[in-house]
């Protein structure tokens, strides 16, 4: 009886520390933000708390909620959050690049620009 | 134990909402409309983040749907912004073989 | 695209069993519970958005390999692991090297895996995609730190290896072929300093 309240304690403490993380890798994803100077830099810094800080952070709640159904659903959260960040990543990288929102600093070479596409 | 995790999850509120109000000033100074939308795609994620400690905190699993709606449509206000700013779309391979 | 063309009749009109069972599943998870009412309410529902709202047939070629999807969800997680380390540590810093487009042609053809590839590629922090070539197969994505050609390789080695990976987890036999090829050699011949 004992025991298995202290195995749910340890699951509790150790979900916790993965919500903890989750949401300190959040924050310094929102510090790159803040700090990074141009929108392609700032976008590698947003991945981060959609990817890394999201996973931590389902993988902590589905620690402490302990039931299959529920794991089921935040691994259909997380699928989702991936495929749906990546294509606004894209999409947002894609129209900075047309509209030339290239930051102060030039780009060292440009692979896209000097060969065209077709 | 149990106090440690309180603390835990506490902080974590505390953190998130402390990334949340720091977003506000990458949205308010953000030089251009995309930065913002950058922004408004962590800020879907953030409140992912904060539904997902209280869910935790209070146990409840109904949170969980929330959080389901929310990465699947959390990502339509900056891709309609990166479609709206990208008005100097080139023609596609297909578009260019059906004219 | 065309309205002239005849439609392949192959699934449509005809119910898609998978589809149902995918909508089905979310239903339940969205509803929160494994309940016999959720699943037949589910299906009645599944069944009814594929009859009203009829789907273009497409032949996606997706196969699924268990084995292949693991691998893939293992050094996924492993490369948004290392990688978010390192923009955490250039979030704090605020300083970043001079950046480039690089080039990045792929070994795939098929839409599907150059579109799952390219989701595998930007969900891994710390490189930016900005276009993606269908024609010819290739990636272009925002590198920083460019000067230094160890980094730019390493992040072309990473793409390549997410695409064997990605093709390993849904690709058709040919597409498996293709894969196991040596990478296309990349040169950057119109530009004069090439190494």
């Amino acid at each position: 009886m004992s025991n298995v309240s202290n195995w749910s304690k340890a699951a509790d403490l150790i979900s916790a520390i993965l919500l903890f993380i989750g949401a300190v890798n959040c924050l310094s994803g929102v510090i790159g933000l803040l700090r990074l100077p141009d929108v392609f830099t700032r976008s590698y810094a947003a991945t981060n708390p959609q990817t890394f800080g999201m996973l931590m952070l389902l993988a902590g709640v589905a620690l402490r909620l302990r039931s299959a159904f529920d794991l089921g659903t935040l691994a259909l959260v997380a699928f989702f959050q991936l495929l749906t960040s990546a294509v606004a990543a894209h999409l947002v990288a894609r129209a900075a690049y047309r509209t030339g929102l290239l930051g102060e600093t030039p780009l060292l070479y440009d692979e896209l620009g000097e060969r065209p596409p077709h | 134990m149990n106090q440690a995790t309180d603390i835990l999850l506490n902080a974590a509120l505390g953190v998130l909402a402390l990334a949340g109000a720091l977003l506000l000033i990458r949205i308010a100074r953000g030089p251009s409309m995309l930065d913002r939308a950058v922004s408004i795609d962590v800020a879907s994620a953030l409140i992912v983040a904060g539904i997902g400690v209280q869910a935790a905190l209070t146990e409840t699993r109904y949170y969980l749907s929330i959080m389901l709606v929310l990465a699947f449509l959390g990502f339509t206000s900056s891709v309609s912004i990166a479609r709206f700013i990208a008005r100097r779309d080139r023609p596609t391979a297909e578009e260019e073989r059906a004219s | 695209m065309s309205d002239d063309q005849p439609v392949p009749c192959g699934r449509r009109g005809r119910i898609d069993l998978p589809l149902i069972a995918w909508l089905t599943v979310i239903w339940m998870l969205l509803w929160s519970g494994a309940t016999w009412g959720n699943l037949i309410s589910g299906v009645v529902v599944a069944v009814v958005l594929c009859v009203l709202f009829p789907l273009p047939p497409v032949e996606l070629g997706l196969r699924l390999r268990p084995l292949g999807i693991l691998l893939l969800a293992k050094y996924l997680l492993h490369d948004i692991i290392a990688a978010s380390h390192k923009v955490a540590l250039l979030a704090w810093s605020g300083r970043v090297g001079p950046a480039a487009v690089v080039r990045v042609p792929l070994r795939c053809r098929t839409d599907l895996m150059l579109a799952a590839t390219a989701v595998a590629v930007s969900s891994v922090p710390g490189g930016a995609l900005i276009e993606v070539n269908a024609v010819t197969a290739t990636l272009y994505l925002h590198v920083s730190d460019a000067d230094d050609p160890e980094n730019v390789a390493r992040t072309r080695a990473s793409v390549w290896r997410l695409e064997r990976l990605v093709v390993r987890a849904f690709g058709t036999r040919d597409e498996l072929e293709r894969v196991r090829q040596e990478p296309p050699s990349v040169e950057r011949d119109s530009l004069g300093d090439a190494p």
